[in-house]
């Protein structure tokens, strides 16, 4: 709760930094922030004794498809001293999503995390040391963990017995997936 | 006429290399490109990615319990642990708190898990470096701690035993005894393995000073589990935050020195012994009561119950169809699973699936670290080194 009380405190300090701040219970803490201070936040996050946060050990994406604000890119920080989480927040529109600084400059973790969340939801990072595709197939197009990205996907791979090699086709003829929700209200419709 | 010089033979150019990702030291479907000079390597690039089976895109198509499942098949190594953290994040969705006999159950299979994952740790990367007899003693003590698992639930692996709101069944007296019957057979055949390996000369050759890292680069690099304590720093959630029943057991932290090789080796045998030890303290203080929460729309209800009552049966096929609803919210909870830190951010959306869940493996840092540990290494160390990072693609991939 230390950390807590110091968290208060750089928001009096710098009013304009953090947008909102959220603490549900046996949660770390979530902070809503702007893209453009990102980089200066974590600057002081990182190297004032008070806060200390040294580990960034998870960078991911939500996509909530209906909202104006796409995306939420998410930082988690670790504090070993104090033993303390902290999740920093992004709300990203659909322009906003090639603005993003990178962060392996501070934290050599960023490179993969990034990475991945370029394969997986096509959201870029400005210098990146490498920004390619991580997890999916070397061929392969689209974004998989977007929502409007269908669960088959759109190719499937099979060896080809009188050509003699493995080929790329399109899905069909395969079932539809048949959703048993009963509340429809966020499932994408094409 | 223009001067052509002649080729300067004895200068050595760096060379790229292709490893796996067929190779049998890479422990699954690594692919490395190595740039080498001579022996050396200069850099190292993962390619990763060719057991992606979209897992966390699967479980947004499930409901809560179908999700479950998948989790087992993360890392195929300490299955329980990953069952364990989904289940918390649930119970922490829905703010329940489970009964004490289950937290205990589920703490004893937990550090059945650590042993299996860290004989399985261990040995291969023994096989590796060239020692083929650990291997087979630890192989025969995993199959006889994989008896457990299927005596409790059907099943040798994937066990799907750790579920929200408890375990799958009760722990039955019997097993109870012969787990505690077994212990210190097991702690015979650890000690046999550790002397053989650790009084080896060529053992020590391979892993000593080999994968040096400093606690800064540590947490640079997001390392986290026995790969983090190699360098001296005692961190470990069951100690700094307690989950299941930790708090109510005595914990020991195993802790390195140096950061090479040979401590995480070491640290890895520490953790065994100190698994036996918290195995030892469960089953002495195991209490009695329910092993799952009695709330049917959470668990179902029993066999018994479902003979007499016909809201018993309405809640047995309710639960098992539909699943339980959750409102708005979210939990990300995170647990140290025999890698490390594992965690699962799961987001529920008033309906019976989850909105969003994504899973954060710690050995997609680890491996990340890969470039790093070997520079300038000979490339026999980089087998080495794969073999200490303790890595399962299962949970790399996702």
């Amino acid at each position: 709760m230390k950390l807590m009380k110091l968290l208060f405190l750089l928001n009096k300090i710098f009013p304009k930094y953090f947008k909102s701040i959220i603490v549900l219970p046996q949660n770390p803490i979530i902070i809503y922030i702007n893209i453009s201070e990102i980089i200066l936040i974590l600057k002081l996050l990182k190297r004032i004794t008070i806060f200390k946060f040294v580990e960034l050990l998870d960078i991911w994406t939500v996509d909530y498809f209906n909202n104006l604000y796409r995306f939420e890119l998410n930082y988690l920080f670790l504090n070993l001293k104090y033993n303390e989480r902290l999740i920093l927040r992004l709300k990203l529109n659909i322009e906003q999503i090639k603005e993003i600084p990178t962060l392996t400059k501070l934290f050599k973790t960023a490179n993969w995390l990034e990475r991945e969340v370029w394969d997986m939801f096509g959201i870029s990072f400005k210098k990146h040391p490498r920004m390619t595709k991580i997890l999916t197939d070397y061929g392969f197009k689209g974004n998989p963990l977007r929502k409007n990205f269908p669960l088959l996907g759109y190719y499937e791979i099979r060896y080809d017995d009188q050509k003699g090699r493995i080929i790329k086709e399109k899905i069909q003829g395969l079932t539809e997936y048949r959703n048993y929700t009963f509340n429809y209200s966020y499932i994408y419709n094409q | 006429m223009k001067y052509k010089p002649e080729l300067d033979y004895t200068k050595l150019k760096n060379y790229t290399m292709n490893f796996g990702p067929q190779h049998p030291a890479a422990h699954g479907v690594l692919r490395l490109v190595l740039e080498l000079r001579g022996e050396q390597v200069q850099y190292c690039d993962p390619h990763i990615g060719f057991l992606h089976r979209g897992t966390e895109k699967l479980i947004e198509y499930k409901n809560y319990i179908q999700a479950l499942p998948y989790f087992d098949r993360l890392d195929y190594v300490s299955a329980m642990a990953q069952e364990d953290c989904y289940s918390l994040a649930v119970e922490t969705l829905l703010d329940y708190d489970i009964p004490l006999r289950a937290k205990f159950i589920r703490c004893l299979f937990l550090e059945i898990t650590r042993i299996l994952n860290h004989l399985l740790a261990i040995t291969t990367h023994a096989l590796d470096i060239g020692a083929i007899t650990p291997f087979l003693w630890a192989f025969e003590e995993r199959e006889k701690l994989m008896e457990f698992y299927e005596r409790v639930s059907g099943a040798r692996m994937h066990a799907a035993y750790i579920r929200p709101g408890g375990v799958g069944y009760d722990i039955s007296l019997n097993l109870i005894e012969d787990i505690y019957t077994y212990i210190p057979r097991l702690k015979n055949r650890l000690n046999q393995i550790y002397s053989f390996l650790s009084t080896n000369r060529i053992w020590k050759q391979r892993l000593i000073n080999v994968g040096i890292i400093k606690f800064k680069e540590a947490l640079n690099l997001g390392f986290s589990g026995p790969m983090l304590r190699s360098t001296g720093i005692p961190w470990d959630l069951r100690v700094s935050n307690p989950y299941n029943a930790y708090k109510y057991l005595n914990n020991l932290i195993c802790v390195g020195s140096k950061g090479d090789c040979y401590d995480r080796y070491n640290i890895r045998f520490c953790e065994m012994f100190n698994s036996i030890y918290l195995i030892e303290q469960i089953i002495i203080n195991l209490p009695n009561g329910p092993y799952k929460i009695q709330d049917y729309k959470i668990s179902p209800p029993s066999i018994t119950q479902m003979k007499k009552s016909m809201e018993a049966i309405i809640h047995h096929f309710k639960y098992f169809s539909e699943a339980f609803h959750i409102s708005y919210g979210e939990s990300y909870n995170v647990i140290e699973s025999p890698k490390g830190e594992f965690g699962i951010h799961l987001i529920s959306f008033d309906s019976n699936l989850p909105y969003r869940c994504h899973i954060k493996a710690p050995g997609f840092l680890h491996l990340q670290a890969i470039d790093f540990l070997t520079k300038s290494h000979l490339i026999a160390d980089l087998v080495a080194i794969i073999g200490t990072l303790d890595i399962v693609f299962g949970e790399i991939d996702r």
